[in-house]
């Protein structure tokens, strides 16, 4: 009966507690509601397409992609032993002479390292010459060259002060064009252990060592080879022998281009007359261009000017009947290949103006279609110094009534046409393949600007991959997004690059991988609304076996 | 005078039925009166209110009288791309001393919803650390409470099929529970 009792109790306090607990926790509350109408899908506005390089597999809607390369580099230099070719160089450089001393010397031309030009090299005492960043290291590792852009014929802990003789040596020399350096040297802490060897660079690009005499060689601990400052090196240490050269030839590419319509410019000119000789019918007028043009690999210094709107290489050319196959066997750049005048209103002719930032140089073609002044053609032609080409197409009347060629020609038989892009307000840009190759393409359809970078996000057995890169390129310049260095990151993501409307970047990649296997990069490509955090996220897939 | 039997009987079953009907009456008459009063019902400010986020203008957010509703009329997404719209609006807990118990739950969601891979509505506070997920596709809910004084933005992540077309739409309603009352109620 008692025990009756208790139960009860307890049943009852549940109870109680049980009823007390539901009104204090969900008995008042107020609903309010969230009304998203309608969430839409919309056709893409940036997308991905394929590239140059590696396999790119492009998925539904160009929204996503996969990227798969094998890990390789690209191979600058062909190495190879030639006659022992040394050369006399008397001119003592000032500075030069010391214990860990170095000096700026400039170039006679630009050079061509690792595909980038220079300008000057820094010599230190201590038997080498490095870009860009001065350095008097003389403790010398294969890892330390890599990550130097070196050129180190004997790179030791030297001095070139221990005699009336040494020091380094320097003079410019022709046919072919060279600079020759010249180093004599002595073992630090032992004056009696000599090493007389030099460097010379061509200005093709061409690097040779030339070494002479060694006494006591065995007592050097020295480093030979040419590194790029980005975790390659070319090692010849144990090629070193007295009296013998060596030379690292630049390996020749097959050059192209890659064309896309870009961010539409029409380019103010400040001149207001056009060349002499450029107004007529069938005229054509050569300019001298204030660098060496690179066109399809080979450098040009003039380009002939034609009224009827092209220019052309090597051969002047006046006609006016225009095809692709016409085009295809001419090295012609035709903006505008047709029939045209350029002496009907007083304004017609062909202007031209070098600029800068970047260095380039604006061809404006006003024009008339030949029997019909109505019919007007504006267009211009800009070559950049990199070797990039573009045409602003400005604008048109009655456009139809043309019968027109637009593209490059190679002069072979081959040319890249592209006539069916041609409208006002519009221009498109040719990137030659030799700045870069690329995996992948992002394109912007509209005239909304974007910003985009790129993130990791996750990946697979990168502890292999001991220099990736992955960057944008748009012609003028390179931003890295994604770097992974000796299997780890050291750039996870990449600062936001403004992807203006209608316009086109690359990405590119750059890897290197230690042993076989396949590593996974998984990436996002951000697109943002600019001023906003509104984003999209395009995922790409990079495989690297 | 004498009564034939069938009459009698008939007789019999009025009075009976007679009886009946009172013996009712009497019985319905009989109750009892209790008063519940409500007095006053009064109109307070919310205390938890929407307002428009830094991504407003690109949702098409829409804030309902009082902060108490709001709705996004221009959300939209690329095929297998994901959009997030990070700040489309913002919740606010503007008492002084109570933090509210929130729950959000999907209420309905129509139209091309087969075409949808993933949509989630994530809170998150001021610091940047999510607080809660709602899977719209999933229809689950999640709970969370925002103290006294907090900000907190919700961000919209919309993910479209690869294979989905641009005449696809959906209609997304979520209901948005707020329980308690707060001070000076």
């Amino acid at each position: 009966m008692k025990a009756g009792c208790y139960i009860t109790g307890i049943f009852s306090i549940i109870l109680l507690a049980t009823m007390l607990a539901s009104v204090a926790d969900g008995s008042v509350y107020n609903k309010y509601y969230v009304q998203a109408s309608p969430i839409s899908a919309e056709k893409p506005k940036v997308i991905l397409q394929q590239g140059t390089a590696g396999t790119s597999t492009i998925y539904t809607n160009n929204t996503s992609a996969k990227v798969s390369v094998t890990a390789f580099e690209r191979e600058f230099y062909k190495k190879e032993t030639i006659n022992y070719a040394w050369e006399s160089v008397t001119s003592l450089i000032s500075g030069s002479r010391g214990d860990d001393v170095g000096v700026w010397i400039n170039l006679p031309w630009n050079f061509s390292y690792y595909g980038v030009n220079k300008t000057r090299i820094y010599l230190c005492s201590n038997g080498f010459g490095v870009f860009d960043i001065a350095t008097t290291d003389y403790s010398n590792t294969l890892q330390e060259l890599a990550d130097r852009k070196k050129i180190a014929p004997f790179w030791d802990d030297l001095r070139t002060d221990t005699s009336a003789s040494a020091g380094i040596f320097a003079e410019n020399k022709t046919s072919p064009n060279r600079v020759v350096i010249r180093w004599n040297t002595t073992r630090y802490g032992a004056s009696s252990d000599i090493a007389q060897f030099q460097s010379v660079l061509f200005s093709n690009g061409t690097i040779q060592f030339n070494w002479d005499v060694f006494v006591n060689l065995p007592n050097f601990s020295f480093t030979s080879g040419i590194g790029n400052g980005l975790g390659k090196y070319i090692d010849v240490t144990s090629d070193l022998a007295a009296n013998k050269s060596i030379r690292f030839t630049p390996i020749q590419r097959e050059v192209g281009y890659a064309n896309h319509v870009t961010t539409y410019l029409n380019e103010t000119l400040t001149v207001t007359t056009p060349l002499s000789g450029s107004r007529g019918d069938d005229v054509g007028v050569w300019f001298t261009l204030p660098w060496n043009f690179s066109y399809y690999g080979v450098n040009k210094s003039s380009i002939y000017l034609c009224s009827n709107g092209f220019a052309t290489f090597d051969v002047a050319y006046t006609g006016y009947s225009n095809s692709p196959s016409a085009m295809a066997n001419r090295k012609m750049i035709a903006p505008f290949w047709d029939d045209l005048r350029t002496d009907v209103n007083s304004y017609d002719g062909i202007y031209s103006e070098n600029k800068t930032n970047p260095p380039r140089v604006v061809f404006y073609w006003r024009t008339t279609r030949y029997g019909d002044s109505s019919d007007v053609a504006n267009f211009q032609l800009v070559l950049f110094q990199n070797g990039t080409i573009q045409f602003n197409w400005v604008n048109f009347v009655n456009l139809p009534d043309f019968s027109l060629t637009s593209g490059i020609g190679r002069g072979d038989g081959t040319c890249i046409d592209v006539t069916s892009e041609i409208g006002g307000g519009k221009s498109l840009r040719f990137t030659p393949n030799n700045i870069f190759d690329h995996v992948l393409k992002v394109t912007n359809q509209v005239t909304d600007n974007w910003k985009i970078r790129l993130r990791a996000y996750a990946q697979s057995n990168i502890g292999r991959l001991y220099n990736c890169t992955i960057y944008f390129y748009d012609g003028g310049g390179v931003f890295r997004q994604i770097y992974i260095y000796n299997g780890v990151y050291s750039q996870q993501f990449g600062n936001w690059y403004n992807l203006t409307g209608l316009s086109t970047v690359y990405i590119a990649m750059t890897v290197s991988a230690a042993g076989t296997g396949n590593s996974y990069v998984y990436v996002y490509l951000e697109v943002l609304v600019p001023g906003t955090s509104t984003y999209n996220l395009m995922i790409i897939t990079f495989e690297v076996s | 005078m004498k009564i034939s039997n069938d009459k009698r009987k008939t007789l019999r079953l009025l009075i009976f039925l007679l009886s009946a009907l009172l013996v009712m009456t009497v019985s319905a008459a009989v109750y009892n009166y209790m008063y519940l009063q409500a007095s006053p019902i009064s109109a307070k400010t919310a205390k938890v209110v929407f307002a428009n986020g830094s991504d407003a203008t690109a949702a098409g957010t829409s804030v309902g009288t009082n902060g108490t509703s709001v709705k996004f009329t221009s959300m939209s997404g690329w095929p297998n791309a994901t959009r997030v719209y990070e700040n489309a609006t913002v919740i606010k807990n503007v008492d002084t001393a109570v933090s509210f118990v929130c729950l959000l739950s999907r209420d309905s969601w129509s139209g091309n919803t087969a075409s949808i891979d993933t949509l989630y509505v994530r809170i998150y506070n001021a610091a940047g650390t999510l607080q809660g997920t709602l899977d719209v596709k999933a229809s689950n809910t999640t709970t969370f409470t925002i103290p006294f004084g907090a900000t907190w933005r919700l961000e919209w992540n919309i993910k479209w099929s690869a294979t989905a077309l641009s005449t696809d739409t959906i209609t997304v309603t979520l209901a948005f529970r707020v329980t308690g009352e707060g001070t000076g109620e």
